[in-house]
């Protein structure tokens, strides 16, 4: 897991590297980039797997993010991410440890970046389809719980990690150019460990869940709303199925035109 | 110089082998001759008072019944029309949440009407309807109201017009939710260490991996002459959940006899050497001994490192003289040292103290099988009776629930969760461990069920 998460970051310094590569180009060509900046709010509900699928819970995350996007030419865009995550993996179990743990202990805090991009593929008429993709990654916050009723004094550390991957087309329609309703439909990959030590007396334990996800596709329609000159809301409701039952993700925010 | 030598080392021997042989004669003799642990009124089988069994025995699968729920979108009419259409039986809506119950056609298995009903498009979802149970509160019919030390709900221990302690809600080592995590697994044999086992009890019959061995006849019989070996291997391991009889704290675990003391319970350590050995070399994750000797002796705690090498949780009784902690009980580092408590949580006068003392279990009129022979003829096949003997095999079952759903534990973090859940029922007079019941009373619920890890 520890590969993967390293992966992700090595995903997202290359992603930053090839942006701001493709800036530097552009701004020499066309010195006309656009800038934006903003703030926004997601909230994910995901169906997690682990032990090979012999488990299952729900990871619910409040994401608050930074946002700075930057479009270096009509129809190439690119975003980066910095915020705070809140990650709630209750119902989470760690039975191999000596002593079982069942995770109760609500949302965990976390440091979270993300980058996105978003290239213009086909216009016709006032539909425009666009080539989408996001990465986030939230590192948790390293927590230790006290283990509480024994006879000797323990405790429990956990960290948790997970990396979120999407990819698709997004179709939207801009008649307006107030209000731009899209949808999109991708491909979403997601991945996660939670790593759990637990020490009491001279008993010690550790167990790292590797986590996966039932949801392989995301179908979101959102719109984005210019409310002034420089500044566009933007909100998104999505559904994550998988075979009987679905999960949701729903996001606000507003960006800033420089 | 070598025969001096020789004469020297047998000497050595000699003395500790001596010592035992009068320990374990006495840790046997509170079997029959202590007040504490007397054998216990025999009534005939009808005057026993016996609680209903509270469950059947059905597997949580055995059902003809399915709950399907359609997608949305597909009206009530449309549901009912596609169920009657394929011959459902007894077909019941539950309204709020959209779901059928129905039952298989006539001539069709679960597994097929369940392929066929999810084939269907507009089926979102087809699944058995499983049947539910209580929780995992065994039928057997002295359960309720003679095993207090497996669950102990207060009131009289009606033991006999004579003997009728008023007993402590609580006072036990919390088995019942710990059945509900694991009921352990057949493939985890407990050996017990002792006179041997009746193979033929009801309680046992089926819990025997084989004839085991006999290390005082030296043969491949490990039938119990005695009838101590049976009560310990009952207590740990008997056939729960069959309608009769007692329940185990170790319902699906095996068991291996093995005979280290004869027919008047005395021994000498070179069997339980042997059977140590034997017994972690033949399929052994737990070792259950109750007796013991005085003397420390090196070739014993080889024995019993040997099987802790072997990834085998060795269980000890601390003795029952009051004084100090037997052997093997004591060696701290091998063997996990197991004091008597009673009815109300309280240490038992006879359960010998001291620092090696790990945990306490139950040991006071403790209801486990005997031979019928012993019992006698009309007589019910099971005793009441007392003794760090009995408390042992209840720590030895826990540790081999332990060892069925974690495998990969070590002996010695399966000797410390034993050791770190207990509760400290003596917190009172002695806070934390102590030399009389150690870290406590075990207790299977908190060594067994999740701990809830709250913000």
């Amino acid at each position: 897991m520890r590969k993967r998460t390293r992966g992700g970051l090595w995903a997202l310094i290359l992603t930053l590297a090839v942006g701001l590569a493709s800036v530097r180009t552009l701004d020499a060509a066309d010195n006309n980039p656009v800038w934006r900046t903003g703030i926004s709010y997601e909230r994910l509900s995901r169906t997690i797997t682990w032990d090979g699928g012999a488990g299952q819970s729900k990871l619910k995350a409040d994401l608050i993010t930074a946002r700075e996007a930057i479009e270096l030419k009509p129809g190439l865009a690119f975003e980066l991410m910095a915020g705070l995550s809140l990650s709630n993996f209750n119902g989470l179990a760690f039975a191999n440890l000596p002593i079982s743990l069942d995770y109760e202990a609500g949302a965990a805090k976390g440091l979270l970046l993300g980058a996105g991009v978003r290239a213009r593929l086909l216009t016709f008429g006032n539909f425009e389809i666009e080539g989408v993709g996001r990465f986030v990654y939230s590192l948790g916050f390293k927590t230790t719980w006290p283990l509480q009723g024994f006879a000797v004094p323990g405790n429990a550390t956990g960290r948790p990690a997970w990396l979120e991957g999407s990819g698709g087309a997004r179709l939207s329609y801009g008649s307006s150019g107030r209000f731009v309703p899209y949808a999109v439909v991708q491909a979403s990959f997601f991945s996660g460990s939670f790593a759990m030590d637990e020490i009491m007396g001279d008993l010690t334990g550790h167990e790292a869940k590797k986590l996966k996800s039932k949801n392989l596709l995301e179908v979101t329609l959102g719109a984005d709303f210019r409310v002034a000159e420089r500044l566009t809301l933007r909100a998104e409701a999505g559904i994550l199925p998988y075979a009987g039952a679905v999960d949701g993700v729903a996001s606000a925010g507003f960006l800033y035109r420089f | 110089m070598r025969y001096f030598q020789k004469k020297t080392a047998r000497l050595f021997l000699a003395v500790p082998l001596l010592v035992l042989l009068g320990l374990v004669t006495h840790d046997f003799s509170q079997q029959r001759k202590e007040p504490q642990s007397k054998r216990p009124s025999r009534r005939p089988a009808q005057a026993l008072r016996v609680e209903k069994p509270r469950r059947a025995g059905l597997s949580v699968r055995t059902t003809d019944r399915i709950l399907v729920r359609f997608r949305q979108g597909i009206s009530q009419d449309h549901a009912q029309g596609i169920l009657q259409s394929g011959q459902f039986g007894m077909i019941r809506r539950i309204p709020r949440i959209g779901v059928y119950r129905v039952q298989t056609p006539p001539n069709m298995t679960l597994r097929d009407t369940l392929i066929l009903l999810r084939q269907n498009p507009a089926v979102e979802y087809a699944g058995p309807d499983y049947r539910t149970r209580l929780c995992a509160v065994p039928n057997d019919t002295y359960f309720a109201e003679y095993q207090y030390n497996l669950r102990n709900r207060g009131g009289v221990l009606d033991i006999s017009p004579e003997i009728q302690p008023t007993m402590t809600a609580g006072a036990d080592i919390k088995a019942t939710p710990a059945w509900d995590v694991t009921k352990g697994d057949a493939s985890v044999v407990i050996a017990f260490l002792d006179t041997g086992v009746d193979m033929s009890h009801p309680e046992l019959v089926n819990k025997v991996v084989s004839a085991g061995r006999d290390f005082v006849n030296g043969d491949l019989d490990a039938t119990d002459d005695n009838s101590h070996g049976t009560w310990v291997a009952g207590i740990a391991a008997a056939e729960t959940n069959n309608s009769q009889g007692i329940a185990g704290v170790a319902w699906n675990c095996k068991v291996l006899p093995v005979k280290v003391a004869d027919a008047e319970g005395n021994g000498y350590y070179d069997a339980l050497i042997e059977g140590l050995i034997w017994a972690a070399d033949n399929g052994a994750k737990v070792i259950s001994i109750s007796l013991g000797g005085d003397a420390d002796d090196p070739a014993l705690k080889d024995a019993c490192k040997y099987a802790f090498d072997k990834k085998v949780v060795v269980v000890a009784a601390a003795g029952n003289d009051g004084v100090s902690v037997l052997y093997p009980a004591a060696y701290d580092d091998y063997v996990i040292a197991v004091a008597a408590t009673d009815y109300n949580d309280e240490h038992a006068s006879f359960s010998n103290p001291g620092p090696q003392v790990d945990v306490a279990a139950p040991g006071v009129w403790i209801l486990g099988p005997v031979p019928q022979w012993y019992a006698g003829p009309g007589e019910l096949p099971y005793i009441f009776g007392s003794g760090t003997s009995a408390a042992a095999p209840h720590v030895a079952g826990l540790a081999a629930l332990l060892v069925s759903v974690k495998p990969w534990l070590t002996p010695k973090q399966v000797m410390n969760v034993i050791r770190y859940t207990a509760d400290d029922v003596n917190k009172a007079q002695h806070a934390g461990k102590d030399d009389e019941i150690g870290y406590g009373r075990i207790n299977m619920e908190r060594a067994l069920v999740p701990y809830k890890l709250a913000r």
